[in-house]
């Protein structure tokens, strides 16, 4: 470009600032929504890996069904690529403090693999002390200096913890196990490994943490970090075969010694067995000991189960045994009956994760993921609304300077040269745009939805990043659109010869159609449909920004809809029982309820593992299917109907049908208590919103374990029970464990909830600038160009109301045109939204939302009106004079 | 009879026009106009002799053809030797007659059929002749129409001896561009608008030609075309010997930046820019470009050089604009009713400038104007009518911008 045209160029800039301003807001907002979505979905990662690396997270966890010997530590720390191995205690329990009940998973203290961040104290330093999550002190308000009274054992493994000595909590402490908040996870109770015995274990532990080289080089959320640890993920798969059959033959051993001790003892005694009181307690001490081996064991349930029936029958003798030959003989067929079935015993397992094997971290792709998709849904949005708003001005410019062109061109300038002009005013201001919107984006929004996102995990989000591949991409891509819309609103113009543009434009259509023929509409209103087809260009684009208002808000409303719909259909469709009670054994508990007036289903209610790809944790509800259906609804999600009780398979919700891509017939794995593994089959499929609950019959139950539940809760209805005085009741009452109300739920919608309330002001605002600038230029830009239209109007005795009227019959047109455009757009974009924030354990109602479609509406119309107030008002100041 | 009376009748009208216009050129130009009218013919000429080169010239035609730089010497041609003996002759039927060898109208776009030509005797000598060439239906001249002819060649020589008339033809001028049976089509609704019927034009390096005609007649299509804004539809335009009846967009483009410079009525400056700005912004478009603050100097505004348009009177606006057009030495200046919205004094502002530009500048400047008083600044007046170049004359003496009265 020669310097007197670069002048030009910018002196142009500069006479039309409104509208190099509307294209640098327009560009401006799509990049800073695009870029600040797609920032903080990295910065949500890079700070995850940062905090992971800080802890010195496990890349691998192996955790074996027949515990973890030092020898196989050992190996797997002898492994190539295995930088350090870390054993790890752990057991099952309920933690109590008074009356208060937390479910709790006892963990040792490590010292160099998966460290916890202090948050509050220090760590246990002996036996007498233990550490809580956070999470803990959040929701039962335990806290440092507190004594938990005593610990129940809830696992196998439990009877390898020492005792009951009562913990006092020295600190509250974040576990890199537990990084998502929203994630409903069993938090850990962090004591000494002294408090295992170790000695009995034989220096065998439970989980195995390691740690892979060079795998803190990398960020822990991508491919190059997942083959890292893949590659010793597989050699750690491969040695586990053998480590499993010695440790299998190791236990046998042990096992038949132990036996054989049995038996022979059985033998040894069996004269005086037959009598005298001794006989009750030998007997006893070897079915004890044969219900250790076999519990042991996995896969030995059966016996251990046939086991306890039997010492609880000769528990219940008083000193001597009634019948003593007969117990006898039952105690030697069960000890022949172990012996056999440790014959075919089934072989350990190890169970070896990697990253993906925890649930918070597979939350946090998920949860970065989402804001992805999100950002893909938005550049949607601006893509369409910017290229047309950059093609609207330009076309605006260039149809106002027609007459100027025209002249360049005559005085031969190429066509090439006359577009620089252009290409230069749209493309800078894109460029500013974008450039603004990288810093907006990185210093503004990404802190912002950094900080909102900084509740759902223990570590500090806060830190920002900017990735540069998307913010080149942008650029480039921002580049690209703008040429494109600058040269399709220049197309037009380059082939028209100097001397066409040189002249009146006239007004597009038929000629000759002013004559004759019937006529439908007054000649005003005919006059503005004209002014519409001559100017098609700015009313598409006014159309389309008016659309793009009226979408923001719809999504902004809809989304709202969404959260609010899921609460109320939960509770209103779903949850009919008021409260969950949760007991150890229920008698009294079911007699009490009865005696308050409320209805009560009894059922199984565990918490599960499934693996489908992830392992993933859910809730088990099993029970009688009819009763439960009547507390709480299991209706097909596709014919809403009643699901008919089964024995044949499991109940699933259809949010894990539709991420997991399951049907009825489908088949998963699910694991109960840790230790009880077995291969279900989907029997339906349930409408519902939250939570990731799975129903079964106790019968369904039965085959895949073997025996049925035992029911640990009721759902209750209180029908005119007084809840208040029923929960003081029950909490006195012997058995009983927790009252839940079904409300308590809620609590997961409520970040959902406060996150779609700020996007719907988010929104609001974003409409409101798009509006302010987008609208106003164009409105602007149409008073400008019939001024002179306006002013001859004037002139001829035309009111300043009636000139306004002229000037707002086509606002109304395009402003009805874009509300209907916009509703459609924004419901569609509403429906993609939704369905990307929803999560495993989250559906949202789908459905479009009338009343978001009447805010969007109104919204938008108040939006217009303000707008043409302001912009209107120049009709009352024009100067009749500058007809001439 | 009728025919007696209508020859009667143009004779009175060329006495009128011989006797009472002041101007010669008029005069004669307006004599000529009556007979080719009366005796419906399709061109004509008036043919005066310059005794020092002993040639003849065209000084004022009529019809299609543009002879206006065709000198003929005397004794040779139908014209020559009508001058040289004064006898007049009358080619009753050129395509059966074989005396006939052809007239300088054959080679300019016009194929002569039948044609008069008669001396324009002064007391003492012949002084040129004047020639009228075919029937606009087809017919022959006869004896009578012969006559008419030179009883309006005696009064016109008498008129000339009377006012006296020197006709100096100077050197002869180098064609600049040229126009052969230029037409141009407008698509209009089922069929097209013919708005050029075949027009034959010369234009000569520095000369200041003006285009009068009515609105519609196809003036501002005429110049579009030389202008290189239009495409024509058919003949041919050649510039300095080059051919551009049928360039590309880019080459059409390239004549604009090279060879054309544009007076526009309504100025079309660069608003966002400066007089002087206005004026480098065309001048960076070529090479070889006169300095922009000189061009601003010979138009008389270096005090104003750095107001924007707006900031200036339309008279300024203009001067700028012509400034604007010279800054690149172009072959060609078109200007377009430069003065329309102008009133008398910045118009005469404005054409005085004009006027300089060609007669100190040596410029080329072709003007389209609706107002004849222009005319009288011109070395040639082309007027057009109904798409065909309706006569071309000569001013032998032009008069300066500060003389025009309107």
């Amino acid at each position: 470009m020669k310097k007197t045209q670069l002048k030009d160029a910018l002196r142009n800039i500069w006479k039309q600032k409104v509208s190099f301003l509307s294209i640098i807001v327009i560009a401006l907002l799509g990049v800073t929504t695009f870029l600040g979505i797609g920032y903080s979905a990295a910065a949500l990662r890079k700070n995850a890996s940062t905090a992971y690396n800080r802890q010195n997270y496990r890349d691998i966890e192996v955790i074996s069904t027949r515990l973890l010997t030092s020898e196989d530590l050992d190996c797997i720390r002898a492994l190539d690529g295995v930088k350090d191995v870390e054993p790890v205690w752990q057991t099952a329990a309920n933690a109590y403090i008074g009356s208060e009940k937390q479910v709790i998973n006892i963990i040792t203290a490590t010292e160099r693999i998966n460290l916890v961040s202090m948050i509050e104290g220090r760590m246990p330093k002996d036996a007498s002390e233990c550490a809580i999550e956070q999470s803990v002190a959040e929701e039962a308000g335990w806290k440092v200096g507190d004594e938990i009274e005593w610990a129940e054992m809830t696992d196998v493994t439990g009877q390898f913890f020492l005792g009951a000595d009562p913990f006092t909590i020295v600190g509250v402490v974040a576990h890199p196990d537990h990084a998502s908040k929203t994630v409903p996870e069993t938090p850990y109770m962090i004591v000494s490994p002294d408090r295992f015995d170790r000695i009995a274990m034989e220096n065998c532990c439970m989980k195995a943490e390691i740690v892979v080289e060079k795998a803190a080089d990398v960020n822990r959320f991508t491919k190059a970090y997942d083959e890292t640890a893949a590659t010793v993920l597989q050699k750690i798969e491969e040695i586990s075969a053998e480590r499993i059959a010695i440790r299998d033959a190791q236990l046998k051993e042990q096992a038949l010694q132990l036996i054989e001790q049995a038996e022979t003892a059985l033998a040894e005694n069996r004269e005086q067995l037959t009598t005298g009181t001794q006989a009750r307690d030998t007997l006893l001490g070897i079915i004890v000991q044969a219900e250790q081996i076999a519990g042991g064991i996995d896969g030995m349930n059966a016996a251990v189960a046939s086991l306890r029936e039997f010492r609880q029958k000769i528990e219940a003798e008083t000193s001597e045994l009634n019948d003593a030959e007969a117990m006898l003989a039952q105690t030697e067929a069960m000890i022949k009956e172990l012996r056999d079935q440790l014959d075919n015993m089934e072989p350990g397992r190890w169970f070896i994760f990697d990253g993906h094997g925890n649930a918070s971290f597979v939350q946090l792709i998920i949860g970065s993921g989402n804001l992805e998709s999100l950002e893909m849904t938005f550049s949607l949005l601006f893509v369409l609304v910017g290229a047309l708003v950059i093609y609207a001005t330009i076309s605006k410019m260039i149809d106002e300077q027609r007459t100027l062109v025209g002249t360049t061109k005559a005085l031969g300038f190429f066509n090439r040269e006359i577009f620089a002009k252009y290409l230069l005013f749209g493309l800078s201001a894109t460029v500013l745009g974008t450039l603004f919107g990288v810093l907006l984006a990185r210093f503004v929004l990404e802190p912002f939805i950094l900080k909102g996102y900084g509740a759902y995990y223990t570590y500090d989000t806060t830190a920002p990043t900017v990735t540069v591949g998307p913010t080149l991409i942008v650029l480039l891509a921002g580049i690209v659109l703008a040429v494109g819309a600058i040269t399709f609103a220049c197309y037009r113009l380059m082939r028209t010869p100097a001397i066409r543009l040189m002249q009146q434009a006239v007004p597009k259509g038929k000629k000759g159609s002013a004559k004759g023929g019937k006529r439908l509409l007054s000649l005003y209103s005919r006059l503005i449909l004209l002014n519409i087809r001559t100017d098609l260009r700015r009313v598409i684009v006014t159309i389309v920004s008016a659309a793009g208002c009226c979408a923001l808000i719809v999504i902004g409303f809809t989304l709202k809809a969404a959260v609010n719909g899921a609460v109320k259909n939960q509770y209103s469709s779903v949850v009919h029982y008021d409260a969950k009670v949760q007991y150890a054994y229920g008698e009294e508990i079911e007699a009490e309820l009865k005696k308050s007036g409320a209805e009560c289903v009894p059922l199984y209610d565990v918490f599960i593992t499934y693996r489908i790809k992830d392992n993933q944790v859910g809730e088990l509800l099993c029970g009688d299917i009819e009763a439960i259906e009547s507390m709480y609804r299991l209706n097909d999600w596709r014919t809403k109907d009643p699901i008919e009780p089964t024995d044949e398979g499991i109940l699933i919700q259809r949010r894990l049908a539709e991420i997991d891509k399951l049907d009825v017939g489908s088949e998963f794995q699910i694991t109960v208590g840790g230790a009880k593994t077995a291969k279900v089959r989907v029997a339906g499929i349930f409408e519902n919103y939250i939570g990731r609950s799975m129903v079964m019959s106790s019968g369904y139950y039965a085959s895949l374990f073997g025996q049925e539940p035992t029911p640990n809760s009721y759902l209750i209805r209180l029908n005119d029970a007084d809840e208040e005085a029923l929960r003081t009741r029950l909490k006195m009452t012997s058995g009983f464990t927790s009252y839940t109300p079904a409300s308590s739920d809620r609590a997961m919608f409520d970040s959902a909830t406060s996150v779609v309330n700020s996007i719907v002001v988010l929104f609001i605002v974003l409409a409101a600038i798009m509006a302010g600038v987008v609208l106003t230029n164009l409105t602007n830009i149409y008073v400008m160009q019939k001024k002179r239209e306006l002013v001859v109007m004037r002139i001829n005795g035309f009111t300043v109301k009636e000139v306004i009227g002229y000037c707002t019959r086509e606002t109304i047109l395009t402003t009805i045109a874009g509300i209907v455009l916009g509703i459609a757009l924004g419901s569609g974009i509403a429906y993609r939204i939704v369905r990307a924030m929803e999560q495993a354990f989250i559906r949202f109602d789908r459905s479009v939302s009338p009343i978001a479609w009447l805010y969007g509406a109104l919204i938008t119309v108040l939006f217009t009106i303000i707008i043409n107030v302001i912009v209107l008002r120049k009709v009352k100041h024009l100067k009749l004079t500058d007809a001439a | 009879m009728a025919e007696e009376k209508r020859f009667t009748k143009a004779t009175w009208q060329i006495m009128e026009q011989l006797l009472e216009v002041d101007s010669l050129d008029d005069a004669l130009s307006g004599s000529l106009e009556i007979i080719v009218k009366t005796l419906n013919s399709e061109a004509g000429a008036i043919w005066l002799l310059d005794t020092k080169t002993d040639r003849l010239t065209p000084m004022f035609h009529i019809g299609p053809a543009d002879i206006s730089n065709i000198t003929v010497e005397n004794g040779l041609g139908i014209e020559g030797v009508v001058t040289k003996t004064g006898k007049s002759v009358i080619v009753e039927d050129a395509v059966n007659d074989s005396r006939f060898e052809g007239s300088v109208f054959d080679d300019n776009g016009l194929v002569t059929k039948t044609m008069i030509c008669v001396p324009l005797n002064n007391l003492h000598d012949v002084i040129g002749c004047v020639q009228i060439v075919n029937k606009k239906d087809g017919s022959l001249y006869d004896a009578e129409e012969l006559k008419l002819c030179e009883r309006m060649a005696s009064l016109a020589a008498i008129t000339i001896d009377e006012k006296g008339l020197i006709v100096d033809l100077g050197e002869q001028k180098e064609i600049l561009a040229t126009l052969r049976n230029v037409t141009k089509e407008f698509p209009s609704g089922d069929g097209v608008l013919r708005v050029l019927k075949g027009i034959n034009l010369d234009i000569y390096k520095n000369e200041f030609v003006v285009v009068l005609g009515e609105s519609g007649c196809g003036k501002s299509t005429m110049m579009n075309i030389v202008g290189g804004m239009d495409f024509l539809t058919d003949g041919t335009l050649t510039v300095e010997g080059k051919d551009f009846s049928h360039p590309s967009d880019a080459e059409l483009t390239k004549y604009r930046r090279e060879y054309i410079g544009f007076i526009f009525q309504s100025y079309n400056l660069m608003p966002n820019l400066t007089a002087l700005e206005n004026v480098q912004f065309i001048a960076e478009l070529v090479k070889d470009p006169m300095d922009a603050a000189d061009a601003i100097a010979k138009v008389g505004l270096s005090e104003r050089a750095n107001n924007y348009p707006g900031q200036m009177s339309g008279g300024q606006q203009q001067r700028v604009s012509i400034a604007r057009a010279i800054v690149k030495k172009p072959k060609l200046i078109l200007a377009d009713e430069p003065t329309a919205a102008l009133d008398y004094t910045t118009s005469i502002e404005v054409l005085s400038v004009v006027e300089d530009i060609v007669r100190k500048q040596g410029a080329t400047v072709m003007m389209v104007t609706h107002n004849p008083e222009i005319a009288k600044m011109a070395d040639r007046v082309v007027k057009v009518r109904n798409g065909k170049i309706a006569s071309i004359k000569k001013n032998l003496h032009p008069v300066h911008a500060e003389e025009l009265v309107w």
